[in-house]
């Protein structure tokens, strides 16, 4: 009975929910398919065709396109480096060390030591992806200047935080029979992290490495709009002065640049993990 | 080799699982541990190998107390006792080679350790041990592709490796089709016997234990109920000890992976 009255709860909260978020955005269905709606779209599409495809421009956004991959690359690359660089405070287990059976009564001190250095790591990973990578973007546009090289600070540290979290959780959970029985023969906090807990926990750190570059080259390719590089610049622009032939071709190469990494990425993941 | 007096466990969640043991075991001694499933075996045999602490009680392994081991001492301590599991406690994803190399890991810096897995070191050690054991072609193969029978035998590989002056294993044979328990349990008395270590050994399997072992520990709801030579209980004595309803091991198997899903 007590389970029934919470998903009531729930349900009413989630209808509540629903109504409020309505109202509040606005939604006007005839704003969309209305008459206007509709004509506005048409002439929208319309002016996007023909592409332009003059091999000027194509030779910019391919450019451009490359740029961004480099961006998303390096932005992963330097997140995973930063997530690794976090893991021994934010793991909870390798903070503990010996907690693969039970903890070594210790002095309070080490403990509130341990706390702290947990503590700041997870907090500093939570600061890390709660600022979006755009916000990093403009921050870091005015450390470093306008560029690409802003654009990887940024997808750096904002996925270093979704990614050092996700790491540490997958090596939170890891079977810990074969850590302790490394333990017991003798093996160091760092041993059994290198033969325990990184060989069973590789292939899902690898496979969320590559999840978040697909999740990346489509960030990359909109932190443009800020300043910081890549296809996004141009589609910025070309949004702004009404050249509409150009974003198509644009639009294409961004698609492209999707697939092509989503595809790099399924290969990757087969071969590796 | 090991002193206990008065020893007692009570984990944290109030589960009482061995107390007020009494006990003494001398370096070379082969000794069988029996007793019915959550009787306190597996935990008695991880407070030997300094992977818990008595709550109760006093344990000296080789002359230290057990309560003043920390860091570098510890690991000392741990080196030179080996442990063989039931369920192998391998890393499945590491080849052959890293888990039997894993035995100096007691020795081996973290560099070493590290580079090691790059580049395997002492190559030569890991080949001797698993030849001992009959896995000589297993080498450089996945340790998850091979057979549990061929899994506990790379385990005494790695202790093979890591050379300790004792060997503990806990229900070693548990996992395995009968037709191999005897000549794991064999292994393992060979091992003692040639090179003089300490063995301790869990097994369900009392003719077993009978036929190897010269002294036999008994325990029951974490007592000790018997402690002597395999001729001083009769076979009887030993049914009763078994029929004995079997507790709750909850505690004791606590240690078993969390399923958990992850958000993406």
């Amino acid at each position: 009975m007590r389970r029934h009255g919470w998903s009531l709860l729930l349900g009413l909260s989630l209808g509540a929910l629903t109504v409020w978020s309505l109202l509040d955005t606005g939604l006007s269905l005839p704003a969309l398919l209305g008459a206007e709606g509709r004509r506005q779209m048409a002439l929208f599409v319309q002016r996007l065709f023909p592409p332009d495809l003059s091999p000027a421009l194509l030779r910019q956004v391919g450019q451009r396109a490359l740029e961004t991959l480099a961006v998303s690359f390096l932005g992963t690359l330097l997140a995973v480096g930063l997530a690794a660089g976090l893991l021994g405070g934010a793991t909870r287990t390798l903070v503990q060390g010996a907690a693969f059976a039970e903890a070594v009564p210790r002095g309070k001190l080490r403990r509130l030591g341990q706390a702290l250095a947990y503590g700041s790591a997870r907090a500093l990973l939570t600061l890390f992806r709660a600022v979006p990578e755009l916000i990093w973007a403009l921050l870091f546009i005015l450390v470093v200047g306008l560029g690409p090289f802003a654009g990887v600070l940024a997808l750096g540290v904002h996925t270093a935080g979704v990614l050092g979290r996700l790491f540490a959780e997958v090596l939170e959970n890891v079977d810990r029979r074969p850590c302790e029985a490394l333990q017991a023969l003798g093996a160091s906090r760092l041993q059994v992290f290198l033969y325990g807990m990184l060989p069973q926990a590789l292939p899902e750190l690898l496979s969320f490495a590559l999840y978040r570059w697909e999740v990346n080259i489509r960030a990359a390719a909109i932190l443009g709009f800020v300043g910081a590089g890549g296809l996004g610049q141009q589609l910025f622009v070309a949004l702004n002065l009404f050249l509409h032939q150009q974003l198509l071709t644009l639009i294409a190469a961004t698609l492209g640049l999707v697939i092509l990494v989503d595809a790099c990425s399924a290969l990757l993941r087969r071969l590796l993990v | 080799m090991f002193v206990l007096e008065g020893v007692g466990k009570t984990f944290a969640n109030g589960f009482v699982a061995l107390r007020d043991l009494h006990l003494r075991i001398a370096p070379g001694e082969r000794v069988a541990l029996l007793g019915p499933s959550g009787a306190g075996k597996t935990t008695l045999l991880r407070l030997l190998n300094a992977t818990l602490r008595p709550t109760a009680g006093r344990l000296t392994i080789a002359g230290l107390d057990s309560r003043h081991l920390h860091g570098k001492r510890l690991r000392q301590v741990r080196r030179t006792i080996g442990t063989i599991y039931q369920q192998y406690n391998l890393v499945p994803r590491l080849r052959v080679v890293h888990n039997v190399l894993a035995g100096h890991l007691g020795r081996w810096s973290g560099w070493r350790a590290a580079l090691s897995l790059l580049h395997p070191l002492q190559l030569d050690t890991a080949v001797a041990a698993l030849q001992h054991v009959g896995l000589a072609d297993r080498l450089w193969q996945r340790t998850d592709q091979l057979s549990g029978g061929e899994q506990q035998r790379v385990a005494i590989a790695r202790v093979l490796v890591q050379d300790p002056a004792v060997i503990l294993a806990d229900e070693p044979v548990a996992s395995l089709d009968p037709g191999l328990a005897e000549g794991i349990v064999r292994l393992l008395v060979d091992l003692a016997v040639q090179r003089q270590k300490t063995l301790v050994v869990s097994l369900h399997h009392v003719p077993l234990a009978r036929a190897y072992f010269p002294r036999l520990l008994a325990l029951q709801q974490g007592r000790l109920v018997y402690d002597g030579p395999p001729q001083g209980l009769s076979a009887a004595a030993w049914q009763a000890l078994f029929a004995e309803a079997p507790l709750p091991a909850a505690a004791e198997r606590a240690h078993v992976r969390p399923v958990t899903a992850f958000p993406l």
